[in-house]
């Protein structure tokens, strides 16, 4: 009941942040329908249910189920993307689905899903790679690439390889969850959860292998798996409480919530006129 | 008794490699000194013959340099060696590459004295004093006379002597004494070796507790050793802060003028405290000294680019091996379930501290001594690895085979392509233009060198000049330039015009000079008789002679 309450909140809280002044921020390109984006906004919804139910079915815990859900409604990109005509963003949902169905089944049943899935991946997000190109490009490159992915300065300061990623002044993923994602990629590594190391590790050299790196959205499919590890980061800490585990979570949170008020003010006023600058170099649905 | 055997043949055979790597060609690679390296040199030769460094100042506690204010310790390092060997490359770099040699003998010690209850202590210290002695960081400080490898030695010492006090409490006192004579090895220690100090007391504290007197007395003799430095810095706040200003984070002013661009584009109606609120300062600079702290660990940097300053780059590679991704990965890993994981991680957190601070990141220079904990966490994977695997001898092949090649490829560009290619990095030519120069300057009543790289230096190094002459006839305004460096005007019959344009001086060129033009400022459409070239063919300085 207190989960559901919670779950409850987290989505209220998804529908406000996604639906505001969702027609006008970031403005629409000439033939956007809005019902567009209010469907974008669904399935955002979705993926947090869904990525609830799918944590709490691999760890079997609802505190740590509620905190994945609440930590993917918070980051900077699943907010962005929520906000516009994001095929990427569908993609994820069907992922999801899949990784919650899959475990359970015989051999059979595995490779029906995935075949099911790829056909969705094919509908909703075409423009993946593997679906134009057969080979990747595997030069020095992707080393670079995959460094590049993986850097602090992509992933918490400076967004400025994704057009399509968002505010290029704030990082893929917030500041404040940077010590509890290290803490996760750790308590992952120690626990052996092969399904969140080798999803996270294949997405990311998914990504770096692109032809078309750095405006490439494929490594938005791995923001559950980030929301993942920073959940269990903070689930690990939260566990043994004494003052100084308490004082620093209590920080933590503290800084979250100035950085939310900077991104979100950067969204509205700073962002909002970048877009509105170049809306004329984006060719589709936006 | 067979194993003890070994295991001191195997550090034996790491100490020769280490030298060799260190000494071999010492004046060769790299091919020139550097601006750093060339003024301490001569500071070193001017107070072994005078007790003065160039600028006139009696035994300095620190080198007043180029404005820089150096500190000391490696110069007064030099001064032995310049005594027997002279005035040039070797005297200059003898001093790191002798304490870069002894800085991995001390990794090997440091790590035993860490994991002193580990069984397998003795495998992590050999395989971190081997990652240390080929390490290509380690090795380019080590053969330049760039402050921070005496630095890393000296707190490398401190740190071990303090470790090795539990058992023998009047090493507390040398310990304590090591400490300082860090602090007067370079800028960053004078943070850097309090803030690690202050770690080893609480990380220790319960040992210290029991010889509070022999405590008292390091205290005692460190603020003592450290008072001729506080009073220099009354004197003289630049002795401390010069440099500090123009490199600082705070300097820049990227930061303010992006802070002013976002409040002119909030709507007017907007309160000046949401405004103030959301854009300030100290969340700025927060952030971005964050940021830059972290650029010191991204594995682009440590692995593929390296530092892009000169002239601490090694061409196509990091300043670690691309092997030790992996390694470093798992020892961070393995780390965590060690005792002693404190102080390497605490050591790693505070040597990048103090460049987090500048605006010049990620720098390798600033954090090098950063290099040991990092060789010890890289020697806990690759033990880990073998543990792990269980396969001895396919973990050995494997790694062999990895460091081999990337040891030679690191050879390979340090040795070979530096030199020929980016001989530029270390302000090659100067000593090749003063030694042509040297032989035709009698023809001539002025030699008039445009500045470039604090040509002055190079000449006083090459001609050996008499500091006593020099400290009197320097011309010198003591203006800073906008990165805080003093020049010198002239001395003697040579001249080093800071605003020299070749377009406006043509017509109306000084009779019976030279002029010496380096070829950032050289015309292109003019032909020179005489020419310095670059070890690839192109030019460097052009000679000029105007009869």
């Amino acid at each position: 009941m207190h989960t559901t309450i919670l779950l409850v909140l987290i989505l209220i809280f998804v529908f406000i942040s996604r639906l505001y002044q969702i027609s006008l921020i970031p403005p629409l390109t000439p033939g956007t329908p809005i019902l567009l984006r209010y469907l974008n906004v669904l399935v955002n919804a979705a993926i947090c249910i869904a990525f609830y139910y799918y944590t709490k079915k691999r760890t079997q815990n609802r505190k740590k189920a509620i905190l994945a859900a609440w930590v993917y409604s918070v980051l900077f990109w699943p907010f962005e993307q929520g906000r516009i005509v994001s095929q990427v963003n569908t993609s994820i949902l069907f992922l999801i689905i899949y990784l919650i169905q899959i475990k359970s089944g015989s051999l059979l049943y595995k490779i029906v899903s995935t075949i099911i899935l790829i056909g969705l991946l094919l509908l909703t997000y075409p423009q993946l790679w593997i679906f134009k190109h057969v080979l990747p490009k595997l030069s020095f490159d992707l080393i670079n690439n995959f460094f590049s992915i993986v850097s602090f300065e992509f992933l918490f300061f400076k967004n400025q390889y994704f057009w399509w990623g968002g505010v290029r002044d704030f990082g893929v993923l917030n500041l404040a969850f940077l010590p509890f994602f290290l803490i996760g990629i750790y308590q992952t590594i120690f626990d052996y959860d092969r399904q969140i190391i080798f999803g996270s590790l294949i997405l990311i050299l998914l990504t770096a292998s692109s032809p078309y790196f750095p405006e490439t959205r494929e490594l938005y499919l791995a923001i559950p798996f980030f929301s993942y590890l920073i959940a269990a980061g903070i689930y690990k800490l939260q566990l043994k409480k004494n003052f100084k585990r308490n004082l620093f979570l209590t920080g933590s949170f503290i800084i979250l919530m100035y950085e939310l008020c900077q991104y979100y003010h950067y969204y509205t006023t700073h962002y909002f006129m970048e877009v509105r600058s170049n809306i004329y170099k984006i060719h589709e649905s936006f | 008794m067979n194993h003890f055997k070994s295991q001191n043949r195997i550090i034996l055979s790491i100490i020769i490699l280490s030298a060799l790597l260190r000494l071999v060609w010492l004046d060769r690679f790299p091919p020139s000194l550097y601006t750093d390296e060339i003024d301490q040199g001569y500071n070193a030769y001017s107070i072994m013959r005078t007790g003065k460094d160039e600028h006139g100042a009696f035994l300095p506690i620190s080198i007043r340099s180029f404005g820089d204010w150096k500190p000391p310790l490696q110069t007064y390092l030099m001064i032995p060696f310049i005594s027997i060997f002279g005035l040039n490359e070797y005297s200059v770099r003898l001093p790191s590459a002798i304490l870069g040699i002894l800085s991995v003998i001390l990794g090997y010690l440091l790590v035993k004295e860490l994991f002193d209850t580990h069984r397998w202590r003795n495998s992590i210290a050999l395989l971190t004093m081997f990652m240390l002695a080929v390490s290509p960081w380690h090795i380019l400080q080590s053969r330049s006379a760039m402050l921070v490898m005496v630095a890393l030695f000296f707190l490398q010492t401190g740190i071990y002597l303090f470790l090795k006090a539990k058992t023998l409490p009047n090493l507390y006192i040398l310990s304590s004494l090591s400490f300082v004579l860090s602090m007067y090895s370079y800028y960053g220690m004078r943070m850097v070796t309090p803030l690690i100090v202050i770690a080893l007391f609480y990380l220790y504290r319960k040992s210290l507790m029991v010889h509070k007197m022999k405590i008292v007395l390091s205290i005692f003799g460190a603020l003592i050793l450290l008072a001729p430095l506080v009073i220099a810095f009354v004197r003289e706040p630049n002795v401390i802060l010069g440099r500090a200003k123009t490199v600082s984070v705070f300097y820049d002013q990227g930061i303010n003028l992006r802070k002013w661009e976002l409040i002119t584009q909030d709507p007017i109606s907007a309160s000046p405290l949401f405004v103030r609120f959301l854009h300030n300062s100290v969340y700025m600079y927060g952030k971005n000294i964050v940021q830059r702290f972290l650029s010191h660990l991204e594995m682009g940097y440590l692995f593929l680019t390296g530092d892009m300053a000169n002239p601490f780059r090694i061409p196509g590679m990091g300043i670690l091996y691309i092997g030790d991704s992996l390694f470093l990965i798992v020892g961070i890993y393995m780390l965590m379930k060690l005792n002693g994981k404190f102080l390497i991680i605490v050591w790693l957190v505070i040597a990048i501290l103090p460049a987090a601070f500048t605006f010049l990141t990620p720098s390798s220079n600033r954090t090098f001594n950063a290099v040991v904990p990092f060789m010890m966490i890289t020697a806990i994977g690759i033990y880990g690895i073998k543990k792990k695997i269980n396969r001895n001898l396919t973990v050995a092949v494997l790694t062999s085979l990895v460091y081999t090649v990337s040891i030679g490829y690191f050879l390979h560009q340090y040795f070979l392509i530096l030199p020929l290619s980016h001989a530029e990095w270390w302000n090659y030519g100067w000593k090749e233009a003063v030694f042509e120069i040297s032989k035709i300057q009698n023809n001539y009543d002025n030699i008039i060198v445009p500045e470039v790289n604090m040509p002055y230096i190079y000449f006083l190094f090459y001609l050996k000049y008499n500091p006593a002459k020099f400290q009197k006839e320097a011309i010198r305004t003591y203006v800073a330039d906008q990165f805080g460096f003093e020049h010198v005007d002239a001395f003697d019959k040579y001249f080093f015009p800071g605003d020299f344009r070749w377009e406006d001086t043509k017509d109306s060129l000084v009779g019976k000079s030279l002029y010496v033009i380096h070829e950032q400022k050289a015309p292109k459409d003019v032909i020179f008789d005489h020419v310095v070239s670059y070890p690839d063919g192109k030019p460097v300085i052009k000679l000029f002679p105007n009869d």
